[in-house]
């Protein structure tokens, strides 16, 4: 994330935004059990795995709390894939598809991030998340 | 990113569970196996270009990327394809790429690999269990190799057997399939001839099939190729009921075209009521329907006429309905006007593009994708794929399954396909004896992609999929139409035809030479030399019982 935030506007529109937004990301090792995860990760199908990350991994692992301190709304492009809104709704996170409009009917963009450097940061957040799964779960070292 | 330079407290990870859980870790390490090709830390230390990756340039600067080990298709601006550029052939370090997002997406997508890692091998290793897999037993069955339609360029000929699929071959299929004790699914392709002309022995034959696969718990499923005459609505449905998912169907062009392309054996035409049959398969039942086109000289141009006729009868709003192009070619002797009709490759993939491309617009096909699996990994290429004639002859190739002196065996002793000479090429054929297949880019989604091409083919026609004669035009073509690049993009000059991407090219040799090696392997397998001329000849069946059936 470090990487994206100091490459200015390469990666991402504002990155700075993208950064605010990713902190709200609480990845729960359970996340490493969901089987339709794994299968759309090889998917040829279009766009399925960002489809999936977006409406279904990403309400389950975005703290609400964080999104109301974001403004309650997130409006987040995948470039060459789509637009996502996500938002909070009954005190759930969820994820629409487009971009919101303000009050004139313009749309609302918080950042835009390429495509490349999202699945890059995400496979990152969960090898970092398997990794740490398995140094907890090790074994504690007996008493010699 | 590397550690050093990624900050963990951007993305949390929240507190695991308290208790150690065997699933959970499971899951964890499978997760880090698929991913570490992707995680580029301190210790690894060297890297190459993956040599299954094929670059497009696009205007601007900007590159299309590819790799056909993990269908990655990544998209770098014109300053990441300099980088890129510059990685060269040859190994490099970590630090070279300074740019980590992108040292990192490259390793993400294969198109960067360790430069210890022996790809080469690595997917010989991969095509060769998939090919050995035993769990899924694929048969192709052909109930008759009777025809009611008289198509000039039949690779079985004009002059076909009548009879039909008894029940003692049906009884024989079953007690077969009934000794296959490791198989977790069974998958029916029902062929011909014309399979319809025997349906009898197909509702037969699907009814105890079913029960004993559900009964077992082994997964069953079914399709046909079929010239759809006797498809109307009632047989449509009686197949679905038996599990019949798909039926492929062929029409040649629009009605003109068609009729004089694939006639009644009576010289009537045949089209209107396939268009009828069709339209009533989709309306009545959830088979999917898939039109083949055969291409050749004389109806390239009409194509365009039949996707219109599609369109207006709304077929894909009726049901499951898709379109795709194929070339005629004369691939056994009996191939009639096959030899007249034939493109040149690289003339058919020319035309079918443009066939292609308007295929997509009009919802016929879905966009231009990479195979999920070996293109090639047929019925032939499997050990555990057969074709079963009507006489119960037992064949490896839907092409030799009307020539009996290319038999492997017989459904009434399967012990007979030991050491059977005709089997034991079919088994010694790979992709990897030939230095063509060998170094090419799209192997690890081709296979080698028709085995009966390097066996028994004349060498003029060759076997390599349209992802090779059009490897750049794909590529671009999946890519503008997830939006990543505009087709005014493309660069003439990337046109696989001038840049072939995809690597060097098979001829009349490098076939010759690959049909060789399996003959060669083959006869150490049955300790006698085969030669071209007996295999062709049919002389050189070991053992088995002699065939005086034609069916």
């Amino acid at each position: 994330m470090a990487q994206v935030r100091s490459a200015g506007s390469r990666y991402a529109s504002n990155p700075i935004a993208l950064a605010s937004f990713m902190a709200g990301l609480q990845l729960q090792p359970n996340l490493l059990l969901d089987e339709q995860l794994n299968r759309s990760v090889g998917a040829s199908g279009r766009n399925f795995f960002f489809s999936y990350v977006m409406h279904h991994v990403l309400p389950r692992v975005f703290s609400p709390s964080h999104l109301v301190g974001l403004g309650g709304r997130f409006a987040l492009g995948i470039e060459g894939v789509g637009a996502y809104t996500v938002t909070i709704l009954n005190r759930r996170v969820v994820t629409l598809a487009g971009f919101p409009l303000d009050m004139d009917g313009r749309t609302v963009t918080d950042t835009i991030v390429r495509a490349d450097a999202f699945l890059a940061l995400f496979n990152h957040a969960l090898s970092d998340l398997a990794e740490q799964t398995l140094l907890r779960n090790a074994p504690a070292p007996t008493a010699s | 990113m590397n550690d050093q330079n990624f900050d963990t407290h951007a993305i949390g990870v929240a507190e695991p569970v308290a208790e150690t859980n065997p699933e959970l870790e499971k899951a964890a390490r499978q997760t880090l196996n698929r991913l570490s090709h992707g995680k580029v830390t301190h210790s690894a230390t060297e890297f190459v270009r993956s040599r299954y990756d094929i670059k497009v340039d696009v205007e601007g600067g900007s590159a299309l990327v590819f790799n056909s080990v993990t269908r990655s298709l990544i998209l770098l601006s014109s300053e990441e394809a300099a980088v890129y550029e510059q990685l060269g052939e040859t190994a490099f370090a970590a630090s070279q790429i300074a740019d980590h997002l992108l040292l990192q997406a490259l390793a993400a997508g294969g198109h960067i690999v360790g430069a210890g890692v022996n790809e080469l091998a690595s997917v010989k290793a991969d095509y060769e269990k998939r090919r050995g897999s035993k769990n899924t037993l694929v048969l192709t069955v052909a109930p008759t190799m009777s025809c009611n339609f008289a198509c000039g360029y039949c690779f079985q000929g004009l002059l076909k057997p009548t009879k039909k699929m008894g029940r003692d071959v049906q009884d024989a299929i079953l007690t077969f399939v009934k000794a296959q004790k490791d198989i977790t699914a069974l998958s029916v392709v029902w062929y011909g001839g014309e399979p319809l002309m025997g349906r009898d022995s197909i509702y037969r034959l699907s009814d105890r099939l079913i029960a004993w696969c559900d009964k077992n718990k082994i997964s069953y499923s079914a399709g046909m190729v079929s010239n759809a005459w006797f498809l109307d609505a009632e047989v449509a449905s009686q197949l679905y009921a038996r599990r019949c998912q798909w039926v492929q169907v062929t029409l040649d062009g629009d009605r003109d075209t068609h009729d004089k392309m694939r006639p009644l054996t009576s010289g009537k035409g045949t089209y209107d009521r396939i268009i009828k049959n069709i339209g009533d398969t989709l309306d009545n039942t959830p088979m999917s329907i898939s039109v083949r086109v055969n291409v050749g000289q004389s109806n390239v141009s009409r194509a365009n006429e039949l996707l219109d006729q599609f369109t207006k009868l709304e077929f894909t709003k009726r049901g499951k309905f898709y379109v795709y192009f194929s070339a005629i070619e004369a691939s056994t002797p009996e191939s009639g006007t096959a030899f007249d009709e034939k493109m040149a490759k690289i003339d058919f993939n020319k035309q079918v593009l443009d066939l292609e491309d308007r295929a997509r617009k009009l919802g016929f096909a879905g966009i231009q994708k990479a195979p999920s699996s070996y293109s090639g990994m047929c019925v032939a290429a499997s050990s555990n794929g057969l074709v079963i004639a009507g006489n119960g002859d037992l064949h490896k190739c839907w092409e030799t399954a009307h020539d009996p002196s290319k038999r492997v065996g017989t459904v009434f002793d399967p012990s007979t396909m030991e050491g059977n000479a005709n089997k034991a090429v079919w088994d010694e054929w790979t992709p990897f004896d030939n230095p063509i297949c060998s170094s090419c880019k799209i192997l690890p989604m081709c296979g080698g992609h028709c085995a009966q091409r390097f066996l028994y083919g004349d060498g003029t026609s060759l076997p390599c999929p349209s992802w090779k004669w059009n490897t750049a035009e794909y590529i671009f073509s999946r890519a503008s139409d997830l939006g990543v690049v505009k087709k005014e993009q493309w660069l003439p000059d990337q046109s696989t035809a001038i840049a072939k991407q995809s690597g060097e090219r098979h001829s009349p040799a490098s076939l010759a030479f690959s049909q060789a090696r399996a003959l060669e392997k083959a006869s150490v397998v049955v300790g006698k030399t085969i030669d071209k001329e007996a295999l062709f000849a049919g002389e050189v069946e070991a053992g088995g019982v002699e065939s005086d059936r034609n069916v």
